[in-house]
């Protein structure tokens, strides 16, 4: 359980780290853009993650069982990046909106 | 034809093919998903505690043999035919007068059980879900069906990936609260994260009937329908036509063995081969001999995607000796082992099948997600396919999507409390769990035909939540148990199916709710 742990972070930051590397979710995840170098160097560490990711499964179960398991919890893994990018903009559309009343 | 025109053609198929088949797509894919845990649902239908089956040592193997034996031996004269496997607990003899008769036992003391193979209610269990998974429970035209389905599906991810055409730019959006637009995110959201996992299900559950599909080697060998089975019958499956061509020479294929012979047979095959004994086949062969079979399985490697490895002992000669066979199978029949623990994740453990469980959900989204996309983006934008009758026909696409959304849960959930509910002295109570499922399935089409839809939904989807959120009290008032109990006797399995049905209720809780704000 400890390897599959292990690919889920992995695989999670590493989505996370490829979602903000899009100006989209850039503005989703921390309200604004980042600058095209900062965003390419997102991307390239996103993608290293992601090379990194089948690590412990293949470690844990070898490669052949490992292969389905890493690519299951990669699949699972963006599906929760997608979840946190909706809660993160959901959370700063409403600390926006009562900023602007506030104001 | 232009790529442009090439996408509207596969735009056009992967709706419309998604639309028909994703009705029964829907449904595969809630069996399959709950199929994953076939035997952890059986094992709570039972509705009493029970100990998992775990393999037993080889010492431990002999002395369940050797009570079921005796126990034989006590319950009178009996023809020696006779089958017995572990760690089931379950010893099989023809009787005198030809009839069948099988016997459960309690692996600690010996004694017959009488209530089957495990404590507790006769039930269909989770061999409901996995028959309605790959049959829905029509045999083999059911097969079939669910074949062509499956192959449609591939058609319809395959085609869903041409037509997509910012799979990359949109591959983390997910626009909530934008009606049409939410629905295609959803779709697209559920489709493309887990394709791998929705592409190698679609393509092992075609392999696993590949002779159903691709009959046309074994007719050719064999003859046309029925000839494998022709040839097949009288001879044991536990051995191949090669391995009786290659016997010894003067070394009978089989041997006549007395009942009273097994037991040391089994102690020797133990010895030899350090392994517990897991089944045991006494049986006539052609020329009406006894042959006996001793089957044993080495350990299973979670690494590998193949099953344990088996070791078998034929008795053969006069008097009986073992011959001892590592089976190593063929390529063939490894690709076939590889896909099918690929399919039912017979491999990594709980980790693999809590994956697939997930993927499978996932699998579910992606369909109803699909269909309800159909629905949502013709009311806005009729193509009035149909003619006058276009309305009508929506309405009925739109009440299917109901049933077979919102009512496979229901059902499903009803199937649980009919196990709890349904008298356990009833005959044929198996049966009747599965008739419950399929009578609530079938009052929720006609539930959805006779409301408008944005009743149907709430309304089926707050009973789904009701049922699942109230399994674990009915559980408690009918069997006395409870997740808490469960999970002080480490019964995890009993312990996870009570908090996942919870959950889920949970959600189809919010589901009414949302659904029910909906605008007509």
């Amino acid at each position: 359980m400890t390897a599959l742990a292990m690919t889920a972070l992995v695989s999670l930051a590493a989505w996370s780290l490829l979602a903000l590397a899009m100006q989209r979710h850039q503005r989703d995840l921390i309200g604004r853009t980042f600058a095209a170098g900062q965003a390419r160097r997102l991307r390239m560490a996103g993608a290293m993650l992601l090379a990194v990711s089948p690590g412990p499964t293949f470690w844990h179960w070898g490669v052949a069982s490992g292969l389905p398991i890493w690519l299951a919890t990669l699949s699972l893994a963006a599906v929760a990046a997608v979840m946190i990018i909706i809660v993160r903009a959901r959370a700063l559309q409403r600390a926006s909106g009562d900023q602007q009343k506030g104001g | 034809m232009s790529g442009g025109s090439v996408r509207q053609a596969l735009s056009s198929l992967h709706v419309w093919g998604g639309l028909v088949f994703g009705w029964l797509l829907m449904v595969i894919f809630v069996a399959g998903t709950i199929s994953v845990f076939a035997g952890t649902v059986t094992e709570w239908m039972t509705g009493a505690p029970v100990k998992a089956e775990r393999a037993l040592t080889p010492e431990e193997s002999l002395r369940a043999l050797d009570h079921a034996i005796a126990r034989m031996d006590q319950t009178g004269p009996i023809a020696p035919e006779f089958n017995f496997y572990l760690p089931i607990g379950y010893a099989g003899w023809k009787a005198k007068g030809g009839e069948w008769k099988e016997v459960y036992y309690d692996l600690a003391t010996g004694k017959p059980r009488s209530d089957g193979p495990a404590t507790g209610r006769t039930t269909a269990g989770g061999g409901h879900f996995v028959a309605l998974h790959f049959s829905l429970h029509a045999g083999m035209a059911g097969i079939l069906l669910v074949g062509f389905v499956t192959l449609m599906m591939l058609v319809a991810l395959v085609s869903g990936v041409i037509i997509h055409k910012r799979i990359f730019k949109d591959f983390f959006t997910l626009r909530l609260g934008k009606g049409q637009r939410s629905w295609l995110d959803g779709h697209n959201v559920a489709s493309v994260l887990t394709l791998p996992f929705q592409l190698m299900i679609a393509y092992t559950g075609l392999t696993i009937f590949f002779t159903v599909w691709m009959p046309a080697s074994i007719w050719y060998h064999y003859g046309m329908p029925g000839g494998l089975e022709a040839e097949l019958e009288g001879k044991s499956p536990f051995v191949s036509a090669s391995q009786s061509e290659n016997q010894p020479p003067g070394e009978p294929a089989g041997a006549a063995v007395p009942l009273a012979a097994v037991m040391p047979l089994a102690r020797e095959a133990v010895s030899q081969s350090g392994l517990a004994v897991e089944q045991i086949v006494l049986t006539p062969d052609a020329a009406g001999k006894l042959r006996l079979w001793i089957i044993m399985h080495g350990d299973h490697d979670h690494a590998t995607l193949l099953p344990a490895p088996e070791t078998v002992f034929q008795g053969v000669g006069s008097p009986v000796r073992l011959r001892r066979e590592d089976r190593t199978p063929g390529t063939a029949t490894k690709t076939a082992d590889v896909m099918y623990s690929l399919h039912a994740a017979h491999f990594g453990g709980a980790a693999a099948q809590w994956l697939w469980f997930l993927s499978g959900i996932a699998g579910c989204a992606m369909i109803a997600t699909g269909l309800v996309l159909f629905t949502v983006k013709r009311k806005q934008r009729s193509g009035h396919e149909f003619g006058v009758a276009t309305s009508r026909v929506y309405r009925v696409i739109e009440a299917l999507n109901v049933a077979t959304i919102a009512g496979t849960m229901l059902a499903s959930a009803a199937y649980f409390w009919g196990n709890r509910l349904l008298p356990l002295t009833m005959a044929n109570r198996a049966n009747a769990e599965v008739i419950c499922f399929l009578l609530v399935w079938a009052l929720t089409l006609i539930h959805a035909l006779l409301r408008p839809p944005r009743r149907a939904w709430p309304e089926q989807f707050g009973l789904a939540a009701i049922l699942c959120l109230g399994l674990p009290l009915l559980n408690l008032a009918t069997v006395g148990d409870w997740f808490g109990a469960y999970a002080r006797r480490g019964e995890w399995g009993n312990f996870g199916l009570e908090t996942v049905a919870f959950a889920i209720g949970l959600c189809f809780a919010f589901l009414a709710g949302r659904t029910g704000r909906m605008r007509a």
